[in-house]
């Protein structure tokens, strides 16, 4: 344990120091405040309204930000071969990805919580409201939402000897978990729809794809949206199936990214501990 | 007790092999040269010992530890200068040297171990991306020293060290000797294994061709080491090929050329040049565990020798290491 701290508290001093993973963080923080902004020079300025688009905006940018924080993390140290002035002290590897899972999400969980802090002071000139309830639960989800991105990029950082593999698996997965999963139409499961239904004649029902959707990161966040939005007020939110399976409630997908910050993690740590080195 | 013990060693990588059923034993104490020419197997075999690499068959120990099932252990007491250390660019020296004691969770004055490396002053609170390669090593050897270790593993130490600095590295490892530490290092340059060692294995193509001490490794073979002296005016009748273990010589313009068998002729060639004439020049080289070292590796390939120094020389053998 206190060889995690030790790995996560070098880390930390060494990755903090670095320009361009700023310049990233920067990205976020400016998207924030002009979020905030546009919606605040409104006649009538709803912080929840400001928020809602914030969230689609977090979706699709946050996982970015999470990536390009921690690609890097041991891969790098594979490249430059750092990894062997830390892995000739008594270091586990187990501590490694330990201690860089840590350091790297608290590093973008520091610089989420900066850009509420922009974001937030903004609120306080133009708004009328903080209103708690709403931003207080969108800073919490955020959050776990960094997780389910750190957690996997460390794990493919992990898998990864050299920065251009590491940089391929970690755009993939943002592609392939993001990207294609937020755009309803374009994306993955209506191309799975499509293969099932009018291509196979299967007919698998709306909740198997509601369940495709809410297994990634992405769909799984925006399904935590119904913590904080009302359906009936928001047209962009599909309403809500009174009789729908748990696997398709908000909580569950709490669970499903938590699991997304941990389970890939173990993979990579099983990956990095049977890996040669040098 | 054993520092090092190897036990059929071997690493393949893919259709390669390595490292080829390496036996090996470093006594506690010891400093132990580990000599050959690069892609000779002296990296895979430290990063067997390192956990770094699985071994493909055989075992080993280092300090009675297991390097597979205990390497965790074992890397807690002894010192490393891996191969090609890489420092993190923007952590400073003495965060580097701090980071290495918490890992091994031992008390640590950083400035102590900078200063005993030499490296200067002003560059330990510099980001280390800024430091040169010599630079480099000297902050690795700090971090190598870290807790006083039983046992130092130097990987090719003197690389990007100039003569000054392998001479401080010399004596350095002296003073870990003296000290009671056992060093082990890998080198492909025979006169810094030569100036320090009490033992030395010479490894060609993953296999250990020879091992014992200096004197044992040269008598086993007839060595002619060259002297040149060059003088102001080379006298007409100067003849020292009755000096005792002078094997031939012959005089061109102002220079005499000796070959040697026995280092200690040289002197004595020296003094009788000297009585007759004034002494502008000495060279005397290092040859005699050269040639041993030559004969080696060329008996066992048919690859020409890697000359001191170049890194690009060989390219066949290159394995990765």
């Amino acid at each position: 344990m206190s060889q995690t701290l030790t790995v996560a508290r070098n880390d930390f001093r060494d990755v903090r120091r670095s320009k361009l993973l700023w310049g990233v963080m920067g990205i976020y923080v400016a998207f924030t405040a002009l979020i905030l902004y546009a919606e605040g020079t409104a006649d009538n300025p709803d912080l929840a309204t400001a928020v809602f688009n914030q969230f689609f905006m977090t979706t699709l940018l946050l996982p970015l930000v999470a990536i390009a924080g921690s690609y890097l993390a041991i891969a790098g140290e594979r490249e430059s071969n750092t990894v062997a002035f830390l892995l000739s002290q008594p270091t586990s590897r187990g501590a490694v990805v330990a201690g860089k899972f840590l350091s790297r999400g608290l590093l973008i969980v520091g610089s989420l919580l900066v850009a509420f802090l922009v974001g937030g002071l903004i609120a306080v000139g133009m708004y009328p409201s903080l209103d708690l309830g709403v931003s207080g639960a969108f800073v919490v989800l955020s959050i776990v939402f960094v997780g389910a991105y750190v957690g996997p990029s460390i794990a493919i950082s992990a898998a990864t000897d050299t920065r251009s593999r590491a940089i391929a698996g970690a755009a993939g997965f943002y592609v392939l978990t993001d990207v294609l999963i937020v755009f309803g139409d374009f994306s993955l499961v209506a191309a799975l729809q499509f293969l099932f239904e009018e291509t196979l004649g299967l007919s698998l029902g709306e909740h198997f794809y509601s369940f495709v959707f809410n297994l990634t990161p992405a769909g799984s966040h925006l399904n935590t949206m119904y913590f904080i939005f009302d359906p009936s007020a928001y047209l962009q939110l599909p309403p809500q199936d009174a009789s729908q399976p748990f696997y398709l409630e908000p909580w569950f997908s709490v669970v499903i990214l938590l699991a997304w910050a941990i389970v890939p993690l173990a993979i990579g740590y099983w990956r990095f501990r049977d890996a040669e080195l040098g | 007790m054993t520092a090092i013990k190897t036990d059929g060693l071997s690493k393949d990588f893919g259709d390669v092999t390595a490292l080829n059923g390496l036996d090996l034993t470093v006594e506690t104490g010891d400093v132990y040269g580990f000599l050959g020419p690069n892609g000779a197997g002296k990296s895979t075999t430290i990063n067997l010992l390192l956990g770094f690499l699985d071994p493909t068959g055989g075992s080993a120990t280092v300090l009675g530890k297991d390097i597979v099932s205990e390497s965790q252990a074992l890397r807690r007491r002894i010192g490393v200068l891996p191969e090609a250390f890489s420092p993190y660019e923007r952590l400073t020296a003495r965060e580097h040297v701090r980071y290495a004691a918490d890992l091994k969770e031992v008390p640590v004055d950083p400035g102590a171990l900078l200063g005993r490396v030499g490296l200067d002053e002003r560059a330990w609170d510099r980001s280390a991306g800024g430091f040169s390669t010599g630079m480099e090593q000297r902050l690795a050897l700090a971090c190598a020293l870290v807790g006083d270790p039983d046992l130092l593993i130097f990987d090719e130490p003197s690389s990007g060290l100039d003569p000054q600095g392998m001479g401080e590295l010399r004596d350095l490892i002296r003073e870990e000797a003296a000290d009671g530490t056992t060093v082990f290092f890998s080198s492909h340059i025979l006169s810094e294994v030569e100036a320090v060692c009490d033992r030395i294995g010479i490894l060609v193509d993953g296999d250990l061709v020879a091992e014992g001490t200096i004197d044992e490794l040269r008598d086993g073979t007839e060595t002619h080491s060259p002297l040149e002296i060059r003088v102001d005016e080379m006298p007409r009748d100067l003849d020292v090929t009755d000096v005792t273990g002078v094997a031939s010589a012959t005089v061109e313009d102002s220079t005499l050329s000796a070959l040697v068998t026995d280092a200690g002729a040289k002197i004595e060639v020296i003094r009788r040049v000297d009585q007759t004439a004034e002494i502008e020049d000495v060279i005397s080289e290092p040859a005699s565990l050269e040639a041993l070292f030559d004969r080696y590796a060329n008996g066992k390939t048919s690859t020409a020798p890697t000359d001191e120094g170049d890194e690009t020389a060989q390219s066949t053998q290159e394995v990765p290491a």
